[in-house]
């Protein structure tokens, strides 16, 4: 088995969202963490485009860096908001 | 084995503009294995299609072996492609007419190889991808998973120094996804360059290298693992 699938409900945009998945009795322990963004604007030119990708690496590189990037999810379309779903570092990392 | 500079794709109809893809900057490695991620409509497919010499840039420049592939013609475009770079794709794409085995060995008779080398070739990737009982049976007689080992002799029967892979898990349940998987890994460590678009972190997990897309530009790049060199 490679994953498991949990539904989140009761989520709005720009909430933060946190799952812990532990293996019992072991020391295996991820954390996931789903969080929304909003971006600066929504248009479909050029300059608002190249807007909302600076504004997005900008965020991921100062984003806690004891996180690691995962996915940047699907969005609904001409949504202000974008999801990262992030996982804690572990020492491996 | 491969880089891109400011690579730049736009589409135009009658009305809209849509940037696919814009000013991308990217080089693999031989023996390298790429993951690309990104939401749907990011311009994963227009990437590897224009990697894989099916489509061409509207700007910008690629380089695969050394030449700079971006303005060639379709028919140089299509020599090229013939033996160097092999396809698999999401839906499987083989050809319901044909047979297991004369699926995968279409490429060689494109390439003009000789009919006792193909039948030696064609029967060791079948056994490569634990096919080989079902080389009579026809595309719809066999499972997704099976279809997809399918579509992976055929890509790699050529022996292509390049995989691109379009979301080539997509349509399979975890299991035949991880076999797959596996496949694919297997073909990396025995020296082929893989370039992957995944929607799965997991798979994408199996690269050295994983880069996310978003609205046509590379947005980051995550180093997971040293290459084993040699
Ligand atoms: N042949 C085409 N004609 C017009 N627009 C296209 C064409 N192919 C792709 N697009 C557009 O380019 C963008 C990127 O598409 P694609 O590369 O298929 O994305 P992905 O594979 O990441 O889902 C999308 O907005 C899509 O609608
Ligand atoms: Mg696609």
């Amino acid at each position: 088995m490679r994953s498991i699938c949990i539904p989140v409900k009761g989520i709005s945009e720009g909430d933060i969202a946190e799952v812990e998945v532990r293996v019992l009795k072991s020391d295996l322990v991820w954390k996931y963490r789903l969080e929304s963004f909003k971006l600066p604007n929504t248009g479909k030119s050029p300059s608002d485009t190249i807007k909302r990708i600076d504004s997005l690496r900008k965020l991921i590189k100062e984003y806690d860096q004891s996180w690691e990037l995962i996915q940047i999810l699907d969005t609904i379309e001409a949504s202000e908001y974008v999801h990262i779903l992030y996982r804690k570092k572990t020492k491996n990392d | 084995m491969l880089r891109t500079e400011e690579l730049t794709k736009t589409f135009r109809s009658e009305e809209v503009e849509t940037i696919a893809l814009s000013k991308v900057n990217l080089a693999v490695e031989e023996g390298e294995f790429v993951s690309v991620m990104g939401p749907s409509g990011c311009g994963k497919t227009t990437l590897l299609n224009i990697l894989g010499l099916l489509d061409s840039p509207t700007q910008g420049k690629y380089w695969l072996n050394g030449i700079e592939v971006s303005r060639l013609s379709e028919l140089k475009r299509t020599r090229i492609r013939r033996g160097n770079i092999g396809f698999v794709f999401q839906s499987f794409n083989l050809i319901e007419e044909l047979s297991v085995y004369h699926n995968v060995e279409l490429p060689l008779l494109y390439m003009g190889v000789s009919s006792g080398e193909r039948k030696r070739r064609v029967n060791e990737v079948l056994d490569q991808v634990k096919i080989s009982h079902r080389k009579k049976n026809f595309p719809r007689q066999l499972s997704g998973g099976q279809q997809q080992r399918v579509a992976i002799a055929r890509a790699v029967v050529s022996r292509p120094k390049l995989i691109l892979a379009d979301e080539p898990t997509g349509n399979l349940d975890s299991v035949n996804g991880e076999e797959i998987m596996s496949l694919l890994t297997q073909l990396n460590n025995d020296g082929t360059t893989i370039v992957m678009v995944t929607h799965s972190s997991a798979d994408a997990d199996k690269a050295h290298r994983i880069i996310q897309l978003f609205d046509g530009h590379i947005i980051t790049e995550r180093i997971k693992k040293a290459m084993q060199i040699g």
